[in-house]
This record gives structure tokens, sequence and C-alpha cells, in this order.
């Protein structure tokens, strides 16, 4: 196990350089100028931009810009952003654990409604809940985004509040106000950023378990005279829900990098908007920093999913001969 | 128990914890949106105001660049002199309680305000503007977070000042021209003439700060937090709590103001990353203030009734609609070998029915340009820019007096946009209204402005869009960065010696009626050549609350609180 991790972190170091490389040298290709930015739609003093360019060393060609990145982020520094003078550090510092908090919000629904209608639905197949299912997952998944949010906040945030009075509602958006720390502001968002993976997760997680309902090793296990809930949970469920955790982790992955569409509607503020504002911007320093930040994330959930394989599959055994 | 029923159940508990958790979250003090609110006798004191703002770069005046820095900068500083809330073309006093210049406003003293005084007690000095001032023009001026060099964006307000150039370039870390005979007397000479220069004083970026707070930090609950996190100022409001990036500035009423204080208790700036989310923050009753999401605006006005003057808000009148001192229009290349004939440039401006663009893409929250230079100004006349209105029958013969009848002859127009922020569609409505008038127009989008920058930098567009959003309410402020043949700000690369001069000549003046007269005739000059066709001026498309009094935005994007107040009854 150790032997598989280590192998896996190592392999970082070329994903890692390959993706930071070609990151650089697009930068290199993108017309637009983060300094002259700065002034908007007016042209900066000569002096200040030249100042400002040596500053953030964008004087120098991309690859020694790449060498002081690679300095810095050994000392543990991403730079400063060109747009706000703020460290990238603290951008991430305040963003990235709202991303986490929304994240781990909407994986938890994903997992808990997702594999949850998927199981009810498979083991009642062809019933009125499995059609009601198969029904809600395909207008869920055919949803835009921004619009799931849009419709639930005027519901919840506006019809039911007008409705009541005023005593009942849903906080519309999440980062404003003094009441932010609630954890009420995060309801509408996650179920917005949860809703089409919690769809697809309940798909996969039916269609796993009824193809492997039909396995010897199930029948065996009926023969053996298990009851059919002893069944589901101990056999079918291990060996059903390998890909739904792979999905799940992939998609948590996505989540952590940034969640734009969710965060624009509910004005969260997380790392999505802020890489994208920043790219917008040519805030490099920024785009740059969230870019290693997401690598090492990815990097770290995708380990995470490979280890839980050999929990759910015992005939997975990382970094064993067997797994060639 | 079955299962079934155990299903049930805990279906039930669910909807329950679901239904107390609904509960939990409906606690919060909301402004009333629609309709009147109960008429209360006169002011009352109390509340805090609720303000949308779009998430600001910096809230440190050194580098209050953009609308909503300068925003938050303008309710916690106060600079030399002030636009009138109510007519921004006109000056009233600040931190300086009168001021004076010299035969040919080359000189200026400022005569301070002696009860002016920071939100931590200290006195407002002429010291203090100083060095705030000579912090804007330094390029290698700190950043008080990082402590790294971080220029200001917007050192080109204090150009005018003598010695600004030795600093920009260098030599000097101080301006020759900046002198505080004593705490109370600020004297500024500058390298020209500048008759206008009461009015660059009291754009909010030109505020005083403390040295030490800058450079040591300020206290908050026996922690240090950076000058740019928490600046302290000598305004109406003060922070209260370091600023939540991303997320909210919070202030409350300075103690120590100078000037009357207000009634509300202190304003809470949110920032929000799509405005469109800030109104539904709104409509919900979350918001005082946020800007109509476009589609919505005459269903605002009908909600929530239309400002009478469109810049005081109060119950029932409550959606703002006002000129703003800014100006949409199209750059032309007046190098370009065709563009620099000015009967084909007339001839594409009488061609666009800038009305048609006003109502079908802006619902009337834009109107038709007459000129570069927005009402808002003071001197301003409509049809100062005779060409620049939608006259189909007079531009067909423009273009054949151009040598193009009929568009026979001409070459292909080319117009170069940003396509996001909406300018795709103002295009095609430009577009269609030349190819109507007889001539090949292509478009030529670019997928952002950093991109569209660069190609207008490069002096590779035929014609473009820009915007000007005036700094001050002055003609200055648009003849000269725009015409001026020196300017960086000249897209157009129009030049004419003329125009140079006799903006050199106006900026002598010290009557204010004279100065205005000689920037009328500059205008009007220009406006003959019509080096860029101005196509509208941007109007505010703002609400507030039916709890909110007196409140005014005006045409300077500035709010003033100073006789806003909230009605405490409001229903909730």
């Amino acid at each position: 196990m150790y032997r598989y991790i280590l192998r896996r972190l190592a392999q970082f170091v070329p994903v890692f350089f390959g993706v930071t490389l070609l990151l650089f040298f697009i930068t290199t290709l993108l017309p637009g100028d983060p300094v002259a930015l700065r002034a908007g739609e007016r042209k900066l003093p000569p002096a200040v931009y030249q100042e400002m360019r040596h500053e953030y060393g964008l004087d120098k060609p991309w690859y020694q810009q790449y060498v002081h990145y690679l300095g810095r982020l050994a000392r543990g520094d991403l730079g400063t952003s060109i747009s706000s003078g703020r460290p990238v550090i603290a951008i991430f510092k305040d963003t990235f654990p709202y991303t986490l908090r929304l994240s781990l919000a909407a994986i938890a629904i994903e997992i808990l409604i997702g594999i949850g209608v998927g199981v009810v639905s498979a083991v009642k197949q062809y019933t009125v809940y499995d059609t009601f299912a198969t029904l809600s997952t395909s207008v869920l998944v055919a949803l835009p985004v921004f619009w799931l949010g849009l419709m639930l906040q005027y519901f919840f945030g506006i019809m039911l509040k007008n409705w009541t009075g005023g005593a009942f509602y849903l906080p519309i958006s999440g980062a404003s106000g003094p009441v932010f720390q609630d954890w009420v502001h995060l309801i509408l968002p996650s179920i917005t950023l949860a809703s089409v993976s919690t769809a697809y997760a309940a798909r996969i997680a039916r269609s796993q378990l009824l193809e492997v309902s039909g396995q010897d090793y199930v029948r065996t296990a009926f023969a053996k005279g298990l009851s059919p809930r002893a069944v589901l949970w101990r056999h079918e469920m291990k060996n059903a829900l390998i890909p739904v955790v792979t999905f799940i982790g992939l998609d948590l992955g996505m989540m952590l990098s940034g969640a734009i569409l969710t965060e624009t509607v509910f004005n969260w503020p997380g790392i999505g908007l802020t890489i994208y504002q920043a790219i917008g911007r040519r805030d490099y320093p920024v785009v740059f920093g969230g870019v290693t930040l997401v690598l090492f994330v990815v990097l770290f959930v995708n380990l995470l999913v490979d280890i839980s394989y050999a929990f759910l599959d015992p005939r997975i055994r990382l970094g064993g001969k067997a797994e060639g | 128990m079955t299962e079934r029923k155990r299903s049930i159940l805990a279906l039930v508990l669910v909807l329950v914890f679901a239904v107390a958790l609904v509960i939990a979250s409906g606690c919060t003090k909301a402004p009333s949106q629609g309709g009147q609110a109960a008429a209360p006798s006169g002011p009352q004191k109390g509340g805090t105001f609720t303000f949308y703002i779009g998430d600001p770069a910096y809230i440190d005046p050194y580098n209050a660049q953009e609308t909503e820095g300068v925003q938050v900068v303008h309710q916690l500083f106060a600079s030399l002199t002030a636009f009138d809330p109510k007519d921004p073309s006109k000056l009233v006093p600040a931190a300086a309680e009168r001021w004076e210049a010299n035969a040919d406003a080359t000189v200026w003293t400022f005569h301070l305000n002696k009860n002016d005084k920071f939100s931590d007690g200290n006195p407002v000095t002429a010291k203090d503007f100083v060095y705030a001032w000579n912090r804007i023009a330094n390029p290698k001026t700190l950043n008080t977070a990082t402590k790294k060099v971080d220029a200001s964006a917007i050192s080109y307000h204090l150009a005018p000042v003598k010695g600004y150039d030795d600093v920009q370039a260098g030599k000097a870390t101080e301006m020759s021209g900046l002198k505080a005979v004593d705490d109370y007397t600020l004297e500024v000479t500058l390298s020209k003439p500048f008759g206008d220069f009461e009015y660059v004083v009291a754009h909010p970026a030109l505020a005083p700060v403390e040295q030490s707070l800058v450079e040591n930090g300020v206290d908050y609950n026996g922690t240090k937090v950076a000058f740019g996190d928490m600046p302290v100022g000598n305004g109406p409001f003060k922070m209260a709590e370091p600023w939540k990036h991303g997320q909210y500035v919070k202030t409350v009423q300075n103690p120590n103001y100078y000037g009357t204080k207000p009634y509300i208790d202190g304003i809470e700036f949110r920032s929000f990353k799509d405005p469109d989310t800030a109104y539904l923050e709104f409509q919900a009753g979350n918001l005082d203030f946020a800007q109509i999401s476009l589609g919505k605006i005459k269903d605002a006005e009908t909600k929530y009734g239309t400002s009478e003057d469109g810049y005081t808000a109060n119950p029932g009148k409550q959606v703002l609609v006002g000129a703003e001192d800014s100006t949409y229009y199209l750059v032309v290349n007046n190098q370009d070998k065709a563009l620099s004939n000015v009967k084909l440039r007339k001839a594409i401006s009488l061609a666009i029915n800038r009305q048609a663009i006003c109502d079908t893409l802006f619902e009337g929250t834009r109107e038709p340009a007459d000129n570069i230079v927005p009402p808002g100004i003071a001197g301003y006349e409509p049809g100062m820019w005779p060409d620049v209105k939608y006259d189909e029958a007079a531009a067909k013969q423009m273009l054949a007096d151009a040598g193009y009848p009929d568009g026979k002859g001409a070459p292909e127009i080319s117009l170069a946009y940003n396509a996001d922020g909406g300018h795709q569609k103002i295009m095609e409505l430009v577009q269609a209204d030349l190819t109507k008038l007889g001539l090949k127009v292509k478009l030529a989008p670019t997928p952002d402005f950093p991109t569209y920058l660069k190609q207008l930098d490069a002096g590779k567009v035929m014609i473009g869009r820009l915007g000007w959003v005036a700094d001050y309410p002055i003609f200055d402020n648009f003849m000269n960065p725009l015409f001026n043949s020196k300017s960086t700000d000249n897209y157009s690369k129009f030049a004419d010696t003329k125009v140079d001069d006799a903006i050199v000549a106006a900026r002598k003046i010290t009557d204010t009626a004279a100065r205005i007269k000689a920037y009328q005739d500059i205008d009007k000059t220009i406006g003959e050549q019509l080096p860029d066709i101005p196509l509208m001026f941007y109007k505010h498309h703002h609400v507030t609350s039916s709890r909110v009094h007196d409140f005014t935005f005006d045409a300077m994007y500035l709010a003033d609180f100073s006789k806003c107040w909230l009605s405490q009854t409001a229903s909730k």
C-alpha cells in the first residue's frame, strides 16, 4: 500500500511539470497585458507601467518567470495578485475553505441521495419508485445548473418568504452579511451543485446494482440462505459501488477545482470564480497559484479514491504484483 | 414496525428537520421592497444601509481606481473639495473649508477645516495630504499588506503637480509642488496652469492618510491589520472591522467626523460577483440598494416607482435612472486612409440609429449621445456636435460627399470590440445601420477585453468601442485625455495643434464661466472634425428599498448618505 502511494506521488512530478510548463507557455500566446489592465480603458503612466512589469517579472522571458515561480513555490510563496496587490496565498486561504465546504456538502448529497435513489430504484426495479427515480434523474440531468439555481432562489428565497410573511425562507446568496457563517447558506448552492452529479450517481448505482445482482456469487449468497438485505449490503453493494466511487471521486476533484456557475449564481466566494476572473484579468500569479492548488487537490482526491477501491473490493491489492 | 412504516417515519423526520432548518434561517432583518413604508413624521436615526457593490480591487485611497473601490473610499474619506451630490458640476467645501488660486491658476492654496479629524481622533493636517499624494505619485510605493512595490494606477490625477514627473522618473520621492505651509494650509504648485484643479482634488482617491497607520498598520482587537484592509479616514463613516475580501466591507458612523453626522448607523457594502444575484437579494428584501437587471427595468419602475430627479430615492420613488457622467462611443482610427476623411466619419455617425440601440438593448437605461461630453458636465449644451444624430438622408448625402455615393468604392469597415459585456449586440445594430447606408461592414470581435485592448494599443483597430467615465465633471476631463495629441488615452490618434493649444489656453483661465466658454469652443471645434463617434450616455438603473429616504446617487456614481435615513417601522 505504502509503495503504491509513493509511486502515485512520484507520478505527480511529471504531471506537475507538464501542466505548469504548458500553462506558462500558453500564457505567452495569450494576448493581453495584466499590468495595462489595472487601469482599465485608461493608460497607466509609463513609469508605473514599467515599475509594475518589473515587479511582477513580466519583463522577463516566460521560462525565467517559470523558474521564479518554482523558486517561490519551494518557499511556499505563490506570489502577489497583479490586479489587487494581495498575496495569492491569502486569496486562496480566503476562498478555498468555501470551495471545500460547498464541495463536501454537494458530495454528501450526491452520496446520500444519489446512491440512495439508485439502490431503491434497483431494488424496486420497474415499480413506481423506479419510474419516478428514472424520470426525475432525467429531468435533473437536462436542467442547466444556473437555471435550477435561479429557480431555487426564487422559490425558497423570495416566494416562500412572501407567502409566509418573512417567517420561512432560505438565503439566496452565500457570501454576504453577518450570517454568512450560518450553514443554511450552504443548502441551495450545494443542492444546485450536486444536482446533475446526483442524478448520474443514481443512474450508475442503479445499473451497477442490477448488473451485479445477476452474478453467480449473488445467487450463491442467496442459496446460502442470506437475507436479501445482507446480500445487498455485503455482496452486491461492495461490487457495484466501485464505478460509483470512481465517478464521485472524479466529481469531487472537479468540484474542488471550483464551480464557476454555482459560485456566480449564489455569490459563493470560492476558488472557481477567483481563477476564472483572474484569467479574464490576465492575473497570472493568481491563475498559476490556483492551478497549482487544484493540481495538488485533484491528485490527493484521486489517491483517496484509488485507496478506497482496496476497501470496497478485497480482490484489488494496491501495489501488489497482481495489479500488474 | 414494518420496513415501509420505518421508511415513512424517516421521511417525516427528514421533513420536520428541513422545516426546522428553514425556520432557523428566517431570522435576518430585511429591508422592505415594494410599496410605501409607513410614513414617519421626520428623519429617524439608526439602521444599517445594505449597499450592493462589485468586489473592489482596493479600498485604500491611493489605488481607488474602479467605481467599487471609489464608492467605499468616498464614504471613509473626505478630500479637499467635494462634488455637490445634487449637482456634481458644482463644488462644495470638504476637508478644505476654503481655497484660492493665483492669477494663472498655477498655485493653489487650500485652507483646511480645523475640526477635521481622522476616525482615530487625530487631526487632519496638511502633512497628511502631502504624504498621501506623494504616496500616489511614487511608482515605488509599497502595498500595505505585502510590503512589496504596488504602484498606484491612478497617479495621473496628480500629473499637473510640479515635481510629479521627477517622482515618476525616480529622481525624487516627493513632489516639489506640495508644501504644508502650516498644519492647516496646503499649498500646491502646478507645473502648468490648470483652472479646474479644484475639481481634481475632489476625487476621493486624493484623500489624506496618516503615515504611521499606512506604514505600521491599524490596531484592531489587539492585532495589527494592514491599512489597505482597514483604512482609517476622515469621512462620515469608518471601518467596523477589516475588509472581508470578496464578501463585505462593514462601516459604522465616524464619531469624529467634522461634518453633520449621518442619520444611519452605518453602511454594509456587500460584494456580489453578479449584479443579477444582487437584484434577487434586493427582491428578497435583503439589500437596500441594487442594480436592476436588464430586462426588468420597466417592471421595477412599475413596482417601486421612479425617482423624480433620477438621483434621489424615497419610498415609492425608488428607481434611479439619472444620467451618468460617462459616454459610450466608437473610437475611430483617424490615421486610417479612408477614415481620415471627416465626411466618411460623419456619414457613419449620421447613419446610426442610437435611439433604437438604447430602446432595443437597454430599455431606455442609456440615452442617445449627441456629444462626447454628457449632459451632467457644466457647459454642456445639446447639439454641439451637429453630426451626432440619426438622419438617414443626411448620412447618404454625406457619404456621397465623401466620395462614396451609396457606398460605391468605399473600403470595407471593420468594427472591433470585445465580445463579452454585451458589446456584440450593439455592434450588430451598428453594422446593420451602416450596411443599410451602403457600406460593407464586418464585425471583428475579440474574445475578451484584454485581447481587445492589445489590438487597440497596437493601432490595429479601424473602428472600435470604448467607454469614458469622467473622473471629474468637467469638460477638460474629456477634451484633454481623449483629443490632446500628446495624450496616451487618445486612441483615435486625433491630432490638431489648434485643439492642443486651445486646451492649454483654457486651462489658464481661472474664471469659471470664461473657462467653460473656452471649453465649449474647443468642444465645437472637435465636434466639427468628429474624431470619435459618440453612441450613448450611460444612465443609472438602480433601485432602493422602500425604507430608504433621501438617498442620493449622483451623476458621478457616488452615493451620498448625508441626508439619508431609514424607516425603522418598515415591515420586515
